[in-house]
């Protein structure tokens, strides 16, 4: 398999006079697997749409390793695409569908049957070739998808949440089983997903866009310990955010004084997890909810004007109504 | 309300809807119908009208008027609604409002101006059977086109379609391999409903051809004035043909609630 990069340069698509996409730029390197992660209605999907070539950008450019295939019509692009919805075809069975693009390129059916079985075998699906697709289960017709997606050999694969639509059990097997095959294809991969959780555990590097622009690109522990906007900060992950008023001595956030490391610019933040629960920490607050999560319990705290997010060990007994002291860390903080 | 009630309700809608039939097979067997009963019974008129060649001639043209309008609608109707559905999704709208348009013309006013307007050159097809077959299929359309729009929604046409592209199909193998079989009970479907409404089409017909080429409710309509018992049991052939069809239509509806997804 010929391995081409993805590159994207100065996208834009408007629908009706909205803008859906917005001057995306974008290199995906051969191999690597890049999310598009965003809120719905970001533009992501859009983007999707462009590289596939189901959509025609109004402006900007498409390319697979160094061939411009922005006027390419989809048939010829040679891209695998998984839908959210499979869109397996109803009329015909498990192997009929794997073979669909081997047929369409005219191979012989002693190669297609060869190649369906090697298909079904990597998906671990055997003995499934004649079966119709409506018998299947949500996890096996996503399989199917991918095997037919997979089957002649595409440049680059698109993913179309492909994961949104299963169950959260099977949704967490399939997507430690995607990330396997793709590594072990090499394939260039593309995945759109508004599930940070999805996008941080299979990507490379993850895309966070918000109203058809770019946010940031960064690896998952990029975007999670270094997020760059204030979006960023509160889409990856959960983040108090706050806007620190600067006094004399430091900088006031909760009503509190506070010293902070790095003068900041705009907001500042700190992760539920880097927050302490400490008897003589700055923060002096009541507590106003006490969710148990298993491993921890999240923590909501009352802080003056502010709601605070915390993670808390288990062992700490907490109730409503109860003062606590919070204390921060001086390199927990993060400037926006 | 009473169940007696709604027994009774029940009871007078089925009486409605099946003594005309009832009567309509005994009056076509009856030898003479002047009192609550027949006096008595005879298979003379089915005989009649068996051996009858315009009967026959008439089915045919029927027969022929039917199958042709079936063939123009899907022919028409799903090449178009896989590029509207596909390509210009605005256009459904509009489309479904030009089917409609039939409903609304009087058949007099269809009539008159289809006559005028193909009486002279370039095109003078008035009075002959391409204009009417033309004809009742515009009349046809509504029917046909519930049927099949309703296929193309349940089967997400754009995302299959879109699938078989980025496998390398074009248009041309992508309609034939995938949209064709995935909508094909639907558009069966439609194409029954065409089909009745083409068997039994009278009013345009008459206007626009006649007795030059007979259809079997025209000469029916025809018998009526000299043999009514004849002209009644082709009111029940052609019932038994409608219900027929109709029950193969339902079935093959059932079928497709399963088959698509």
């Amino acid at each position: 398999m010929q391995k081409v990069g993805i590159r994207l340069e100065n996208l834009h698509k408007h629908f009706q006079g909205k803008t859906a996409v917005e001057g995306v730029g974008l290199e995906v390197a051969p191999g690597e697997l890049v999310s598009l992660l965003g809120p719905s209605g970001c533009g992501k999907t859009t983007t999707l749409r462009m590289i596939a070539g189901f959509e025609q950008p109004d402006g900007g450019r498409v390319y697979f390793g160094e061939q411009d295939v922005t006027t390419l019509p989809a048939e010829e692009r040679r891209v695998g695409v998984v839908f959210q919805s499979y869109a397996l075809f109803p009329n015909l069975s498990v192997a009929g569908n794997i073979g669909f693009g081997l047929r369409v390129a005219r191979w012989s059916a002693e190669r297609i049957q060869r190649r369906v079985g090697e298909m079904l075998e990597l998906v671990g699906l055997l003995g499934f070739e004649n079966r119709p697709v409506q018998s299947l289960s949500g996890g096996q017709r996503q399989r199917v998808a991918l095997a037919r997606a997979l089957a002649p050999e595409p440049r680059v694969l698109l993913l179309d949440e492909p994961l949104s639509a299963l169950d959260a059990k099977i949704r967490a097997g399939l997507r430690t089983e995607l990330r396997r095959l793709q590594l072990e294809l090499g394939i260039t991969t593309l995945l759109v997903t508004h599930d940070q959780e999805e996008a941080m555990s299979m990507s490379d590097r993850v895309v966070v866009m918000n109203q058809g622009r770019i946010e940031q690109v960064g690896t998952p522990r990029e975007l999670y310990t270094r997020p760059t906007t204030p979006f960023v900060a509160t889409f990856v992950g959960s983040m108090n955010l706050f806007t620190p008023e600067k006094t004399p001595g430091g900088y006031r956030i909760s009503g509190h004084e506070v010293a902070l490391p790095v003068a900041p610019a705009g907001q500042v933040g700190v992760r539920p997890e880097r927050v302490e629960l400490n008897a003589h920490g700055p923060f002096s607050g009541t507590v106003e909810l006490v969710t148990y999560l298993g491993a921890e319990q999240q923590v909501l705290v009352r802080v003056g004007p502010d709601l605070w997010t915390v993670l808390a060990p288990n062992q700490v007994l907490l109730q409503r109504g109860d003062p606590v002291r919070l204390h921060v860390p001086e390199d927990a903080w993060i400037l926006v | 309300m009473t169940q007696l009630l709604r027994r009774a309700l029940l009871l007078a809608l089925g009486l409605y809807l099946f003594l005309p039939i009832l009567a309509s097979l005994a009056y076509s067997v009856a030898t003479s119908w002047t009192a609550l009963l027949p006096e008595g019974y005879t298979l003379k008129h089915w005989a009649n009208l068996l051996e009858n060649q315009r009967f026959w001639l008439s089915l045919g043209r029927t027969a022929l008027l039917s199958f042709s309008v079936v063939a123009l609608s899907i022919f028409f109707l799903v090449p178009t609604l896989f590029v509207v559905r596909m390509y210009y999704p605005n256009v459904a709208g509009v489309l479904e409002f030009l089917t409609l348009w039939p409903f609304v013309f009087p058949g007099v006013i269809l009539a008159v101006g289809l006559i005028s307007l193909y009486s002279g050159p370039p095109l003078q097809l008035a009075q002959t059977p391409f204009l009417l077959i033309a004809a009742v299929t515009v009349i046809s359309l509504p029917y046909a086109y519930r049927a099949v729009d309703n296929a193309f929604a349940a089967a997400d046409i754009k995302t299959l379609a879109e699938a078989a592209r980025s496998l390398g199909a074009d248009d041309a193998k992508t309609l034939a391999w995938v949209i064709l079989p995935t909508v094909l009970p639907g558009v069966l479907s439609g194409g029954v409903l065409a089909f009745s409404a083409a068997f039994g089409e009278f009013a345009l017909t008459q206007l626009l051809i006649g007795t030059l080429w007979e259809t079997l409710p025209v000469y029916q309509v025809q018998l009526a004035r000299t043999d009514g018992n004849g002209s009644a049991a082709i009111t029940v052939l052609s019932f038994l043909a409608a219900w027929g069809l109709g029950f193969w239509a339902l079935s093959l509806r059932k079928d497709a609630k399963v088959s698509v997804i």
